[in-house]
C-alpha cells in the first residue's frame, strides 16, 4: 500500500535558490567594465536594481576585483539597461532590463559573458586542498 | 535572664549543615548504571505512553502543501509606533535623501551611521510595510513607487546638502536615488545642482556685485580715454627723466 520515498531530501527554497544557483555560476574574468543605468521612478527598475545587489556582493565581485561597476541614476523615464564591457574583444553587451526578470537576466548574463571565460582559469582557482589530500601529497 | 537568653538566640544565624553528594568533577551520564530489579519494573510501569496523533488519518489529512507555517501579522502596535516615528522624521527633516543599498557590511553601515549622526543626520533602513503604514495618505505617498529592493534613507533637518555628499561619496555603496528638499520632491541631477548654490551671505554678495557691475561699466567706459591719455603722459614723462 504504501510506497518508499523518492525525491529529494532538501527542498529548494524557490526562487532565490535559482538566482543563488545562477550567481555561482557567475564569472567576471572576462568583464571590464558593467554600467547600469536606471530611473528609480521606472516601473521596471525593479530588476536591475536587484541584479545591481546582486551583482555587487563580496562572492561574484572576487571573481575580478579589476571590474568596476558604474551606476547611472537618469530621471528622463528612460528603460533601464545593463551594458557590459568585455576585455578581450573590446565589445561591448547591452541587456535591455524592462521586460526580464532577475533570473532571466543572470542566465543570459552567464550564457553569454561567463561561458567566455576558458575552462582551466575556473579550475585553478577553485581547487581547495583538504588536511588529507595534503598530508598524501607530502608523503608521495 | 531568660529573655536576654531567648534575644540572643535569635541574633544568632542558623547554618546549615551541607554535605556535597557529588564528589568527582566529572558527572557519568554517558553510561549510566542498570537500575535494581524492583526500580527497573517501576520505571517500566510508570512509563508514559503517547498515542500517535495521526494513526487514523488519511494521507489527504497528512499532506501539508500548501499550509501557511506562520500567520501574517494583521495588526502590530510596535509597527504602528515606528511608523508614527517614521512620519514625524518626514515631517520635521527639511532634507530626505533617498539612497540604493548595494551589499554592505555591518560594519560600513555602522561606520557610515556615525559619520552621518556626526553631521546631525538619521541613517536608517525601514521595512515597506513600516512606510506604507506610515505614508499611505500623506503626501510622501510617493516615496513608496521607488522603494523597492534595497534601500537606505538620511533624514536631515537642515539643509546641509554638501556634507551629506561629501559623507555619502565615502561609502561607494550607496547610490543616491532622489531627494525630499523642503518638501519638493527631486531628482538627483536636482539635488547636485543645489549642492552647488553657495550659503545666503555669498549668494547676495553675488547678486549686490551683479548690480554694481552695471554702474562701474559705464564709468569705466566714461573714464578710459582719459585714463590711456594719463597713462601715456606718465610714460612720456618717465622717458624725459630718463634723458
Amino acid at each position: 500500500m504504501s510506497i518508499y520515498y523518492s525525491g529529494t531530501f532538501k527542498r529548494s527554497a524557490g526562487l532565490i535558490s535559482a538566482i543563488v544557483k545562477q550567481l555561482d555560476l557567475v564569472n567576471l574574468k572576462p568583464v571590464k567594465k558593467i554600467q547600469v543605468q536606471f530611473d528609480p521612478f521606472h516601473p521596471q527598475a525593479e530588476t536591475v536594481r536587484d541584479f545591481l545587489f546582486h551583482i555587487t556582493g563580496p562572492k561574484v565581485a572576487a571573481t575580478n576585483l579589476k571590474c568596476a561597476i558604474k551606476t547611472n541614476i537618469v530621471c528622463d523615464r528612460s528603460d533601464p539597461f545593463i551594458k557590459v564591457d568585455l576585455a578581450e574583444s573590446g565589445n561591448s553587451v547591452r541587456l535591455l532590463a524592462t521586460n526580464l526578470t532577475v533570473l532571466e537576466i543572470l542566465q543570459q548574463f552567464n550564457k553569454h559573458i561567463s561561458s567566455l571565460v576558458k575552462p582551466d582559469e575556473t579550475v585553478g582557482t577553485n581547487i581547495v586542498q583538504t588536511k588529507s589530500e595534503k598530508k598524501k601529497a607530502r608523503r608521495k | 535572664m531568660s529573655l536576654i537568653c531567648r534575644k540572643a538566640f535569635l541574633l544568632e544565624r542558623c547554618k546549615p549543615f551541607l554535605q556535597p553528594k557529588r564528589l568527582k568533577s566529572k558527572i557519568n551520564v554517558q553510561k549510566p548504571k542498570a537500575p535494581h530489579h524492583e526500580k527497573a519494573t517501576f520505571l517500566a510501569f510508570t512509563k508514559p505512553i503517547f498515542l500517535n496523533p495521526n494513526y487514523e488519518k488519511r494521507p489527504i489529512e497528512l499532506c501539508t502543501k500548501g499550509e501557511q507555517l506562520w500567520k501574517k501579522d494583521e495588526d502590530n502596535p510596535f509597527q504602528r509606533i515606528i511608523a508614527g516615528e517614521l512620519l514625524r522624521w518626514f515631517q520635521s527633516s527639511r532634507l530626505v535623501v533617498f539612497y540604493h543599498m548595494n551589499p554592505m557590511s555591518s560594519d560600513d553601515q555602522f561606520k557610515a551611521y556615525a559619520l552621518f549622526q556626526k553631521q546631525k543626520m538619521h541613517f536608517k533602513n525601514y521595512g515597506k510595510e513600516t512606510l506604507r503604514m506610515a505614508l499611505e495618505g500623506t503626501p510622501y505617498e510617493s516615496v513608496l513607487d521607488f522603494y523597492i529592493s534595497r534601500n537606505m534613507i538620511v533624514f536631515s533637518p537642515e539643509l546641509e546638502v554638501k556634507k551629506l555628499l561629501k559623507v555619502s561619496k565615502k561609502f561607494p555603496q550607496l547610490i543616491l536615488l532622489a531627494a525630499i528638499f523642503e518638501g519638493k520632491f527631486i531628482s538627483k541631477d536636482e539635488l547636485m545642482e543645489y549642492s552647488l548654490i553657495p550659503n545666503l551671505q555669498t549668494a547676495q554678495a553675488g547678486l549686490v556685485q551683479t548690480l554694481d557691475r552695471v554702474g562701474s561699466n559705464l564709468i569705466q567706459n566714461l573714464n578710459s580715454q582719459q585714463n590711456i591719455l594719463v597713462g601715456q603722459l606718465q610714460e612720456r614723462a618717465k622717458q624725459l627723466e630718463e634723458k
